[in-house]
């Protein structure tokens, strides 16, 4: 039995996503722009998937803008709005964000530097979870500065929720543009942009059973994007180059199926089984902790610290026994033994060498934890005994 | 007999999907589904191997190292990270600044390098815009002319998408080596249907897209030279550091495992390929051509692709010859801008007139068009020429020997 548990950073495509997109290679592969009829399949199949984004995420079709993934969407959204918005209001400089946010949005805004930005840091309490109050201070401090604030729904590495809405409503009360990297967010809970004063949310399919290669950049207020590809007037002249057509056409696929999911409100049972995995976990090893265990944290996110023991170590035993867990964020820079999320939060350096990410799917089964309870026990009686 | 309708002579806007490029892709969707950043788990690891096969099949093709490929989402991607890369990597001043350095290009490239080229305009950047004889080539001699001190990078597409003529991109190359001038070459149309080797073209960035070359759309490559010169690049996705620091963000690994294959295909079959390609698009011209008069086949007739194929027909009207052949999938200029009606900028900048320019197809052969196909296509359009010129009062003062532009007409 092969357990998978490193969802946060790529899942299996459903099913019915690999069938929509094995037809689309075979029957749907024209350009979308092209007027003729192989074309205008190959859009149809496009708008159509549009639209299931739009309903899953609760925002005007028109709103959504595809990209080649999470990584682009926000790197569209962050370069994009503050190009925009710097040209406009020179004054606004600053992009206010987490300590922990993914690469894509630290990275970008470090680029920013080069346009003439300034990156400042919000305050988090000890579970990682924004503290509203420097945010309100930085407001109204110095609100007239901030050309962005950019902080994400929930957090790769350990779940952590952050109250976004809030953020967002405050931010519109200065007149600040908001972002939200919702990447682990979108198809997990449930998400109505209307309800809320978020401008930008960038998400991506592969992250709940779409397929690599499709994400979104969802439009709604501010002053829009400034493009980064250029080349074509595709996406309302907001992206340029023609669309990934089998891809999007998944993400569509993927979309209705998280919708239909989140309509079925199996998330308390979720957070259970989570609750339970974990209670047994903290129990296998002396001083173990779950990392943010005192914030609100997504029902399919477990960061757990053994003090003592090495995380890169135990997770290339885990997956020779048949166990797939991380370490902290899937990236390239390889190298990276201990995460960086985990230290910005103040876990110090033992607990953060020690910390397992083991990340849940819809599918995620009690047999499975039940396997991989077992497996982790075993690997930890061993590296205890053998160190 | 009748071939299945519609007929697609659309491959140069994109191509259908080899079946056997698909099946290499489908386990990459369902079982290997690993993110092949993982690098903790078996998972991870194989989606890792296979994107490194791909690699290496996409530089066969290209004759690079496989270290020099960076997979992008597609060639607009892989042009803007080449242009606006290189050319913010090697300014000569600050961003803000002007006198940050010269680019050349042309004003019939795509507009996934113009668009760019017009960006560094306004970022303080000076670009020449060449412009192209009546034939569409851009020489090296051209090139030569334009070349100053401060040039920091020359773009010119190996062939264009809507013609199919060949620039001297070799010798541009040559020429960009001796002065220290980054080449870059958009080669979307080019790569997987002429042999290519990047080291003897003297090309440093070379652009190319796995759905022109019956791969799947969403995925294409940028060639980044690593060794003399080793070309650097600001990135323009970042986060994450993939592709050597280039091009962050989560690979789609079915999408790089689908370009691999397509790009092994194209290295065994584009010789026979090509060849077959150049005898159906004779007999379609031809057949075009020799029975009817003022029809124009647009571009330099030697040095082209061959498999496209751009023609003009005098006298009737671009919208209604594109009805007349609904059964036919082609363009009337490139597909990006064929939802609106302007002229084509490429037939414009040979000096093609808007009229002739809007009664133009450009007809695009691939890896399934069967002669068959082409018999039909050429009787269906050649049908709808008579029909719409039998209707046209124009062409009657035409064969009447009347010089219609030489007529002053009425305003009204």
């Amino acid at each position: 039995m092969h357990v998978y548990l490193d969802n946060n950073a790529t899942t299996r495509p459903a099913t019915e996503v690999v069938s929509c997109m094995q037809e689309c290679l075979q029957r749907s592969w024209g350009n979308p722009s092209s007027v003729h009829r192989t074309g205008m399949d190959a859009r149809r199949r496009v708008e159509l998937a549009r639209s299931s984004v739009a309903q899953l995420v609760g925002c005007e079709t028109r709103e959504v803008v595809f990209t080649s993934g999470g990584t682009e969407a926000v790197n569209l959204a962050i370069r994009g709005a503050f190009r925009r918005i710097h040209r406009a209001e020179p004054g606004r400089r600053l992009l206010a964000s987490l300590a922990t946010e993914h690469p894509a949005v630290s990275d970008s805004i470090r680029g920013i530097s080069a346009l003439g930005g300034e990156s400042i840091s919000l305050g988090m309490d000890e579970h990682g979870v924004v503290d509203l109050r420097s945010l309100e201070e930085l407001l109204e401090r110095r609100g007239e500065e901030v050309a962005l604030c950019s902080v994400m729904w929930a957090n790769n590495e350990t779940g952590v929720i952050q109250p976004v809405e809030e953020i967002a409503r405050r931010c519109h009360e200065h007149g600040v543009v908001f972002h939200t990297d919702a990447v682990q967010w979108v198809g997990r809970e449930p998400t109505c942009l209307e309800d809320t004063a978020i401008d930008l949310l960038s998400c991506s399919a592969h992250k709940f059973h779409g397929p690599k290669g499709a994400g979104a950049l969802v439009v709604r207020g501010g002053p829009g994007v400034e493009p980064t590809l250029l080349g074509g007037p595709q996406e309302r002249e907001r992206r340029g180059g023609t669309e990934n057509v089998p891809a999007i056409a998944g993400f569509g696929v993927a979309c209705d199926l998280a919708r239909a999911w989140l309509a079925e409100d199996r998330r308390r049972e979720r957070l259970e089984l989570r609750d339970r995995f974990e209670s047994r976990l903290l129990a296998l090893h002396q001083g173990a902790s779950i990392n943010s265990a005192g914030a609100p944290r997504l029902w399919n996110t477990t960061s757990i610290a053994f003090p003592g023991l090495r995380a890169q170590m135990l997770l290339v035993i885990l997956s020779e026994h048949g166990v797939s867990a991380s370490g902290g964020a899937a990236c390239a820079s390889g190298s990276v033994e201990v995460s960086g999320v985990l230290r910005a939060m103040g876990i110090d350096e033992e607990r953060a060498a020690g910390s397992l990410r083991l990340s849940f799917s819809r599918e995620t089964t009690e047999s499975e934890l039940d396997e991989a309870l077992r497996v982790i026990d075993s690997v930890l009686a061993s590296s205890r005994g053998g160190a | 007999m009748t071939p299945t309708l519609p007929i697609y002579m659309d491959n140069a806007s994109t191509t259908r999907t080899d079946p056997r490029v698909v099946e290499k892709m489908l386990p990459y969707f369902s079982e290997i589904y690993g993110n092949s950043a993982s690098r903790n788990h078996s998972f991870g690891w194989e989606s890792e191997g296979a994107v490194d096969v791909a690699r290496r099949q996409a530089a066969d093709l290209i004759g690079s190292g496989p270290k020099e490929i960076i997979w992008t989402s597609g060639a607009t991607e892989s042009n803007n990270l080449a242009i606006k890369g290189a050319a913010r990597m090697y300014a000569k001043a600050p961003s803000g600044n002007a006198g940050r350095g010269h680019v050349i290009t042309a004003i019939h490239e795509h507009k996934a390098v113009i668009d760019p080229c017009k960006r560094l305009e306004r970022e303080g950047f000076e670009v020449t815009w060449l412009e192209p004889g009546p034939d569409g080539i851009i020489t090296r001699a051209m090139v030569e002319d334009a070349m100053r001190e401060d040039t920091i990078l020359v773009s010119i597409m190996w062939a264009n998408n809507e013609l199919g003529t060949i620039n001297e991109v070799p010798a541009i190359g040559e020429l960009c080596h001796d002065r220290g001038a980054i080449m870059h070459t958009d080669a979307t149309q080019w790569v997987g249907k002429m042999p290519t080797n990047v080291d003897t073209d003297n090309i440093d960035l070379l652009s190319f897209s796995a759905h022109k070359i019956y791969g799947p759309n969403g995925v294409g490559a940028l060639y980044v030279r690593r060794r003399r010169p080793r070309v650097r690049l600001e990135a323009m996705l970042d986060g994450g550091g993939h592709e050597r620091g280039m091009r962050s963000g989560t690979l789609n690994v079915a999408g790089v495992v689908g370009m691999g294959a397509a790009c092994e295909l194209c290295s065994e079959e584009m010789d026979a390929e090509g060849q077959r390609l150049y005898a159906l698009r004779t007999q379609l011209e031809r057949s075009l051509v020799d029975s009817m008069d003022v029809v124009q086949i647009n571009g330099n007739i030697e040095l082209r692709l061959p498999h496209i194929t751009n023609i003009s027909f005098g006298f009737v009207e671009g919208e209604s010859l594109m009805m007349g052949i609904k059964d036919i999938a082609c363009s009337s200029g490139s597909a990006c801008t064929s939802a609106s009606l302007e002229p084509s900028y490429v037939l414009k900048a040979l000096g093609v007139g808007d009229e002739l320019a809007h009664s133009s197809l450009r007809l695009s052969l691939g890896r399934w068009t069967t002669a068959e196909e082409v018999d039909y296509a050429s009787e269906k359009i050649r049908a709808a020429v008579e029909h719409l010129r039998a209707m046209s009062p124009l062409y009657d003062l035409h064969n009447e020997g009347i010089d219609i532009s030489a007529i002053e007409w009425d305003a009204h």
